[in-house]
């Protein structure tokens, strides 16, 4: 029997007021949460997954109207109720998490007033027993000495705290339903990894209803018993996590979980072309235009119908065997021929750092952001560079950029010794080291044209050509990232991110650099896009033998571009290698907690139905779980910093403890976890 | 045009541009179509307005109306001067120091730290004192007055532009401090610019005006809305009109002045990118 609803969303719709007219963004969605259920909501940015989940809370943000059809919470509407009347179910019954949470914070109050309060009001509790079970709570999110925590205030915590803290006020007064949305997008990996086993934890103790809204399939499919995929405001496909995540029936399922890179496993990654719909489409499937299937039965309304099998699809053509063969594919593995083991023997390196150590001075003290790298790069070699934030990543490729000059280090440019700051460098050595950064949209100049922005560097490093030459050259470059010459008149807010970001590619292209220095790319980007641009990437290197060294957190995108990597944390380089080498089997403690920290849902599988039986409930958890040398999270920066330079025998005995208690890991698929896994575990 | 007709569409706008467009063909047309010579005794001094003498004569018997029309052009003038001459000043001491960083933000912010502790009247004062008056002193004492706010405007505005990336290709790229500053950073800031060139605009039109009514800026025979409120102020109980028309007038422009500043605010509050085309 199917566990009753506790809130439900039936034929919702709702736009934006734009201009005169409404931009429509959720057409006739249904959304049950069943009592006791995680439900995850996945999507693209613009599918309208955060409009969804505040509308499911009863909120409707500025300019939102509600078009029709609504939103119920055990049999009451909630939709179209005043503010004053939803606050009796805000906190008490339904909360909400945002994304930034830590913004949710007063910083003007201390933590234990603002977590006092909601038991005062959702509770009746009086004030002193309010403040008891408010530091009960914080000691429940592993918020270290739960007593002194409730008189700081929130900027004396680490952002993965003040996230702990927010979870604690959020679900603190024991609501029925929860409304994540993204709770975890923008912490580092571990500490994403940690915070959301807590809130997992927490929902699954206090037997809690919730919705959690991500980008992020392979988390959702871990975290999550069912999900949804929306997409331009329709959900898509609907099932059991595992399911809708294993064997998709909808093609833009499929194709979104073809896109996302795996960091144990090589397939190459797809990116789907064309970009989504800006409102709803309704006389026609929507994923239409984007479809490697679509026919003519296609250009009609498709409802979400529910097969045979019980799965839920929004496509005409579901469950038929040509779509569960995939697209077909002629794209090699996305970083072919494999150029790189280190070079030793190999032609001599394109790009040499040796004992590169950076370091800041800060309100008088000096910090350091790097300590003695050496880095070298042959010709067609990627080299990743892995870290969360904090780790001297960004710093190194600014170094190498010639924008800020270490304490201490030698650079090698063909051969030759080169200054680092780029005033004192040469025209041609300028041209050989380019740059990309991270976000495009600061890194296009917005007042000067896409034919502007690529014509100059083309001026400056190719005196030689005339302006024929120069457009002819510009057009080459566009040919090969697939942009469009119509792009060149436009100024970088009329593209899409993911065309921008190309744009910023053509740039450090045009001038036919050696190495391109590449600072998390594609982590702005949404995972379609990001895999377009992994792709081209792949393309790239093996029409031109293009070098890179490219910076991520995300391991895999890394496996995706790299050959070889380098593992930063805190300014040291923790371990170097071969990228299937690293992950598969990392030797470094801290490269088994970054490895740990992904969601894998294969792995997880695994462990839900050790021998194939069904409906064991082990807590469901990532496979993160505590760090081995029982810092928290929270405790980033100095604290880690400190733990990583004790020495390994330290950590040992924490460690195997720390695994034991954690448990589940035994029946894990040989296929998804090899060898080094297991080692990884015993690091 | 686009651009036009959406700045148009917000009221301030539109009213803004009405007057000072009005304002602008009184003094530019005015002197063409003024009936008498404004600077000569025409008819009986202090005469009521009559056909012959619209606004009336003043005290020495000239044409007020007359006067009225020739006496714009150096009320929008001079302060139009005063204030390109502290935008020049301003903008490239604000660019340098902002993107340079160092000794030479720290020369100019002291700098702009000594001007801006004196008060302005007091500053011009002693300027006018020293040089005496004329059109070209006041100019240069009103530039000096407002170039260190504009300054401190510009620094900050591209202090927030310097870190950006495409700053950081250009720098890595090795491109020229001039290059950088005009090509890459200016740009980016004319929205902060217009609207401190409109407000600046505003105060040196009452400036100028009030340093002319106290008879320190342009000189009593020529004619100037400002001169004419100081010169016909003892009538202003028999005959207001000499007094309160080219009084209205400044007001006029200095308000519209104003409400186009505001009205600059909000075109480019609503969103920084890609509007300039």
């Amino acid at each position: 029997m199917s566990p009753p609803v506790l809130l439900s969303a039936r034929a919702l719709s709702a736009g934006y007021r734009d201009g005169a007219g409404t931009r429509q963004i959720l057409a006739d969605v249904d959304l049950d949460l069943p009592e006791n259920r995680i439900v995850g909501l996945a999507g693209e940015s613009g599918c309208g997954k955060s409009t969804l989940a505040l509308a499911m809370a009863g909120y409707r943000p500025p300019g939102l109207r509600l078009l029709g059809g609504s939103v119920t919470f055990r049999g009451q509407t909630i939709t179209g109720r005043s503010a004053r009347q939803l606050r009796r179910y805000w906190g008490r019954h339904i909360a909400y998490l945002p994304q930034d949470t830590a913004t949710a914070l007063n910083p003007a109050l201390r933590v234990g007033r603002q977590i006092a309060e909601v038991f005062q009001l959702h509770k009746g509790l009086g004030r002193r027993d309010a403040l008891a079970a408010g530091a009960d709570m914080l000691g429940r999110v592993g918020i270290g000495d739960p007593e002194r925590a409730m008189h700081r205030y929130p900027h004396e915590f680490s952002g993965g705290q003040q996230q702990r803290i927010a979870i604690a006020i959020a679900l603190g007064p024991g609501p029925e339903v929860v409304i994540l949305d993204e709770p975890t997008t923008g912490l580092d990996v571990t500490v994403q990894a940690l915070v959301n086993t807590l809130i997992v934890d927490l929902i699954r103790a206090e037997r809690m209803t919730a919705l959690y809204v991500s980008h992020n399939l392979a988390l959702l499919a871990v975290l999550c018993d069912e999900l949804r995929i929306l997409y331009a405001g329709q959900v898509v496909e609907a099932g059991s996590a595992e399911q809708v995540y294993f064997t998709p029936e909808h093609p833009y399922t499929r194709d979104l979980v073809a896109a996302v890179p795996h960091h144990l496993d090589d397939k190459p990654v797809r990116g789907i072309g064309g970009t989504p719909p800006q409102s709803v489409v309704l006389d026609s499937c929507a994923f239409g235009p984007r479809c490697g299937f679509r026919t003519q039965a296609c250009a009609v309304p498709v409802p979400l119908a529910i097969r045979p099998n019980g799965r839920e699809v929004r496509c005409v053509r579901a469950g038929e065997p040509a779509l569960a063969k995939g697209r077909t594919t002629d794209l090699a593995t996305a970083n072919g021929a494999s150029a790189g083991l280190p070079s030793a023997a190999g032609p001599p390196p394109v790009l040499a750092a040796t004992g590169v150590s950076v370091s800041y001075t800060h309100a008088g003290r000096s910090m350091t952001a790097l300590d003695d790298l050496t880095l070298t790069i042959g010709p067609g070699e990627v080299v990743g560079v892995v870290g969360e934030s904090g780790s001297g990543k960004s710093t190194l490729l600014r170094a190498l950029a010639g924008l800020l000059v270490p304490r201490a280090g030698t650079l090698e440019v063909n051969g030759a010794v080169v200054p680092w700051p780029s005033g004192r460098r040469s025209q041609d050595i300028r041209r050989e080291i380019q740059i990309v950064f991270q976000n495009p949209d600061a890194s296009l100049n917005p007042r000067q044209s896409v034919g502007a922005i690529l014509d100059h560097p083309l001026r400056k490093f190719r005196p030689g050509l005339d302006r024929d030459q120069r457009a002819h050259r510009i057009r080459e470059v566009f040919g090969q990232l697939r942009l469009s010459p119509d792009l060149l008149e436009r100024y970088p807010a009329a593209l899409s991110g993911g065309q921008r970001q190309r744009v910023a590619l053509a740039r450090a292209l045009v001038a036919d650099p050696a190495v391109v220095l590449c600072d998390e790319i594609t982590s702005a980007l949404d995972v379609s896009v990001q895999a377009s641009i992994l792709e081209l990437l792949g393309e790239l290197r093996r029409a031109s033998g293009l070098a890179m060294i490219f910076v991520t957190h995300d391991l895999g995108v890394l496996r995706a571009v790299a050959d070889r990597a380098l593992v930063l944390e805190a300014g040291h380089v923790r371990e170097t290698g071969v990228v299937s080498q690293l992950l598969e089997t990392p030797r470094h403690a801290y490269t088994a907690t970054l490895v740990r920290s992904i969601p894998d849902p294969a792995a997880h599988h695994a462990e839900q139905h050790p021998g194939g039986s069904d409906e064991t409930r082990v807590p469901r958890r990532l496979r993160g779980g505590p760090r081995p040398d029982g810092l928290r999270a929270g405790d980033a920066g100095r604290g880690r910093c400190r733990a990583g330079r004790r020495p390994l025998r330290h950590r040992r005995g924490a460690d195997r403890q720390g695994r034991r208690g954690a448990g589940g890991v035994a029946g894990v698929d040989a296929a998804h976890r090899p060898r080094g896994a297991g080692r990884a575990d015993r690091v | 045009m686009k651009a036009i007709r959406r700045f148009l569409a917000i009221p301030p706008g539109l009213a803004g541009t009405i007057g000072l467009l009005v304002i602008l063909a009184i003094s530019l047309i005015g002197p063409a179509v003024a009936p008498y010579n404004p600077d000569a005794s025409v008819a009986a001094p202090a005469l009521g307005p009559s056909a012959a003498h619209l606004l009336g004569t003043d005290l020495l018997g000239r044409d007020v109306w007359s006067r009225f029309l020739c006496g714009g052009l150096s009320v929008i003038v001079l302060p139009l001067i005063a204030v390109s001459g502290a935008l020049v000043i301003g903008c490239a001491a604000g660019l340098l120091s902002g993107y340079l960083g160092g000794w030479v933000d720290t020369i100019v912010t002291r700098t702009v730290d000594i001007v801006l502790a004196l008060p302005p009247f007091l500053l011009v004062l002693v300027i006018i004192a020293g040089f005496g008056t004329g059109g070209s002193v006041i100019v240069i004492a009103v530039a000096a007055v407002y170039a260190p706010s504009i300054t401190r405007v510009i620094r900050s505005a591209t202090q927030a532009i310097r870190p950006r990336e495409f700053v950081l290709v250009a720098r890595a790229r090795g491109d020229s401090v001039r290059w950088i500053t005009l090509r890459e950073i200016a740009p980016n800031i004319v929205p902060t610019l217009l609207v401190e060139v409109a407000i600046r605009l505003t105060f040196a039109v009452m400036f100028i005006a009030s340093l002319s009514f106290l008879g320190l800026g342009v000189q009593p025979p020529s004619p100037n809305w400002g001169v004419m409120v100081a010169e016909n102020r003892d009538l202003l109980f028999s005959y207001p009109l000499p007094v309160l028309v080219p009084a209205i007038a400044i007001a006029v422009l200095a308000i519209s002045v104003n409400l186009i500043a505001d009205a600059l605010t909000i075109f480019f509050g609503g969103g920084r990118q890609g509007q300039m085309r």
